[in-house]
């Protein structure tokens, strides 16, 4: 039976797999960065070298979350090494599906959230990581994410009272 | 949970619980169609990426100890020697897109421009876009190293006026970030204000540059951090000689030729911005020729070219080529830098 890294050498493979998990990897990868463009290169870089890292996965546990975990990583490290040089900011792309004004107001919060406390929050909040998960992809100890998921939520609720 | 009093954990939780719906809900840019061909592209064209693992254990705390001790080792030998070496290694310019190694290029006093003033006579050719650049650096020993660079040229308006913004970003293998942006008056391309940022330089953090152009008259300010915290800054305050303008920006220079209509035998001189932090690195004057027509193969495809000679600085000669189509900038080609050095830039595509 061929083994995952065999099964993705022709392209039919790297698309299906694409098809099926590119849409939740570009929501991790865009929630952390909040560029569309720096969410596509992470997307396009794991899926580049997919099928070599395929190698080192050893089918424990769902494909997904390990998939999640890369994307985490290249993500981040992402992050680690960009900053911004625009004097304004160009909101991106996206389709608005609720209140925009709600949605204008989460992302800004959330934008103004230093990358570090961004991180844990989009981490822990919504791709729903535990404490552990969180300090071995940021390299800090389980109460350090804790710390910093409580100072994240405590701005965030600041920047969204003064929005209201 | 977090180490926290409990009335104020439960807030925090109620909050949490409140916004997680549209926190979930965020709505985010689609994985489509257009983003796998990119990716097989590049199966397909050999670009491999070693991908980090899942699961990297965190570092155990004697290492992290030791590596500190050690660093902290490093840090007081090095120390000294940097403080002695950082305001000679502040303001050095990296590669233009244009002209290659840049850095020190400008003579004192310029030399004066051999040409008419390449003047942007048809701005109204502009349009916007987003073009993708390979850049290549072969060294005298024959080592390659690669670089992406991404423009986007975007209208804007800048102090209530319409204007043209052109942001340029390279990304080398190593992490390392240049990045720019300018706006442009849209009736005639005069840079109106820059910003440009470097981002780790030299033992800074990052680096930052802003500039402001009111004419001929030339302001800005060098900020560069390290922890985080402001370490180094500077202010100038320049006027710009009126006979070697037209001034562009680095970012500008591979759509400039879009406004500057080219043919056969025409020849043209212009200025290229430095970051103008210290004295000789204020701008470069580059006299251009058409000397040529060529049919050009560069990875976005085969295009029909004005070949164009370039002279700058004190005898250096590079190679330009010109659509002939739209002006777009193509490839570049320089290796009279005194590093004995190739330096390439290649059109990968839009």
């Amino acid at each position: 039976m061929a083994t995952p890294a065999e099964k993705l050498s022709d392209t039919d493979a790297i698309a299906d797999l694409y098809r099926r998990h590119a849409g939740a990897l570009m929501a991790v990868a865009y929630r952390l960065l909040l560029s569309r463009a720096d969410a596509e290169d992470v997307v396009h870089d794991l899926f580049v070298g997919l099928p070599e890292a395929l190698h080192k996965y050893e089918e424990r546990g769902s494909m997904e979350h390990w998939l999640r975990k890369i994307t985490v990583r290249l993500a981040l490290g992402r992050l680690r090494a960009r900053r911004e040089v625009m004097l304004d900011t160009v909101p991106e792309p996206v389709a608005i599906t609720r209140d925009p004004v709600a949605r204008v107001a989460m992302e800004r919060a959330l934008s103004a959230l230093s990358p570090s406390l961004r991180a844990v929050l989009v981490l822990r909040e919504i791709e729903g990581f535990s404490h552990a998960e969180i300090a071995t992809m940021l390299g800090i100890s389980v109460a350090a994410s804790e710390v910093r998921l409580h100072r994240a939520l405590r701005q965030m609720r600041a920047l969204l009272s003064e929005e209201g | 949970m977090p180490r926290l009093p409990f009335w104020r954990r439960g807030r925090l939780d109620d909050f949490a619980d409140a916004i997680h719906d549209e926190l979930t809900e965020m709505p985010v840019p689609p994985a489509d169609e257009r983003l796998l061909a990119r990716v097989l592209e590049s199966r397909r064209g050999g670009t491999r990426v070693i991908l980090p693992t899942a699961d990297a254990a965190r570092p155990r705390r004697l290492a992290l100890y030791m590596s500190a001790v050690a660093a902290a080792a490093v840090v007081v030998m090095v120390a000294t020697r940097y403080a002695r070496r950082e305001t000679a290694l502040l303001d050095v310019a990296r590669d233009s897109w244009l002209i290659g190694d840049i850095a020190y290029a400008q003579t004192t006093p310029p030399v004066r421009p051999a040409f008419a003033p390449a003047v942007a006579s048809r701005p109204d050719r502009l349009r916007p876009q987003t073009l993708r650049y390979e850049r290549r650096f072969v060294s005298a020993a024959g080592i390659s190293t690669e670089t992406d660079l991404r423009i986007e040229l975007r209208r804007d308006s800048i102090a209530g006026a319409r204007a043209w913004r052109v942001s340029a970003v390279t990304k080398t293998h190593d992490g390392v970030v240049d990045a720019e942006s300018v706006w442009l008056d849209e009736k005639d391309l005069r840079p109106l204000r820059r910003v440009a940022e470097e981002t780790p330089y030299r033992s800074y953090e990052r680096i930052r540059i802003e500039q402001r152009l009111d004419g001929a008259h030339f302001t800005g300010e060098m900020r560069a951090w390290k922890a985080g915290a402001l370490s180094a800054h500077r202010t100038f305050d320049r006027q710009l000689p009126s006979q070697f303008g037209p001034y562009i920006s680095d970012a500008v220079a591979p759509l400039y030729h879009m406004a500057v209509p080219l043919r056969a035998g025409w020849s043209g001189s212009l200025s290229v911005l430095g970051w103008a932090v210290r004295d000789n690195d204020v701008f470069v004057s580059v006299d251009m020729r058409v000397d040529g027509e060529e049919t050009v193969v560069v990875p976005a495809g085969k295009f029909a070219c004005w070949r164009l000679a370039m002279h700058w600085g004190r005898g250096r000669r590079s190679w330009y080529w010109v659509r002939k189509s739209d002006g777009i900038g193509v490839r570049t080609l320089d290796s009279s830098a005194v590093d004995g050095g190739v330096r390439e830039l290649a059109l990968r595509g839009r």
